[in-house]
């Protein structure tokens, strides 16, 4: 998360009200939410009580870039 | 080129070179395997979600990624009591070979607790292991999940 800037109150944010959310390979879930510029998205297991997130990544935005 | 390899969560990033990360994109369809890109385009690195999730990315583009033998690591039944009953049958299973998806059925769970439970059981047995080698017991209980 560090390396990428997020924070883990970002990363909160993200998984407690997504945004988009979809399923990942091996049963692994992603939620993603836009905070302020940047597009966030968090892959994660879902335990019995508890999400542990795998990854977190910085999105590309439509139109931006090439 | 820079290889790291977690081995709690069993990510494997590959640096390509130095750069300032901007962004994320996919590099396989299925797979979690991703590219870390830099404003400008550049790929900076590849990181894979598992080696399970490289191989796949390999095998869509024609290629082939053997497991490496690590994946089946010689767990012993003593390192095994560290780990609650359900735990270590979700491990036997691992080790003996079987995919996450062949785990869930057998154990009649989804597969995403099947993978949950495989890392943290492998996680505590990581644990574990560091704390002998420091030579002194765990002194923690794990919480049964």
């Amino acid at each position: 998360m560090r390396e990428h800037g997020i924070s883990e109150g970002e990363v909160r944010a993200v998984l407690e009200s997504p945004e988009v959310e979809g399923e990942a390979n091996f049963g692994r879930l992603w939620s993603q939410k836009e905070i302020g510029r940047r597009r966030i998205r968090v892959v994660y297991n879902r335990g019995a009580d508890e999400a542990v997130v795998v990854t977190v990544m910085l999105r590309r935005k439509e139109g931006a870039g090439s | 080129m820079r290889l790291d390899h977690d081995k709690v969560s069993g990510a494997l990033y590959i640096k390509l070179r130095d750069g300032e990360y901007d962004h994320t994109e996919d590099f396989s369809e299925d797979a979690d395997v991703y590219l870390a890109v830099d404003r400008d385009g550049n790929v900076l690195g590849l990181k894979a979600l598992s080696f399970e999730d490289l191989a796949q990315a390999i095998g869509e583009r024609g290629g082939k990624l053997e497991v490496p033998e690590w994946i089946a690591p010689d767990i012993s039944e003593d390192e095994l009591s560290n780990l609650t009953p359900e735990q270590q049958d979700a491990v036997r299973l691992r080790v003996q070979g079987f995919s996450y998806d062949e785990i869930a059925s057998q154990l009649s769970m989804s597969v995403a607790t099947a993978y949950a439970r495989v890392q943290r059981a492998l996680q505590i047995l990581q644990e574990a292991q560091s704390e002998a080698e420091r030579g002194a017991p765990p002194d923690e209980v794990r919480t049964k999940r």
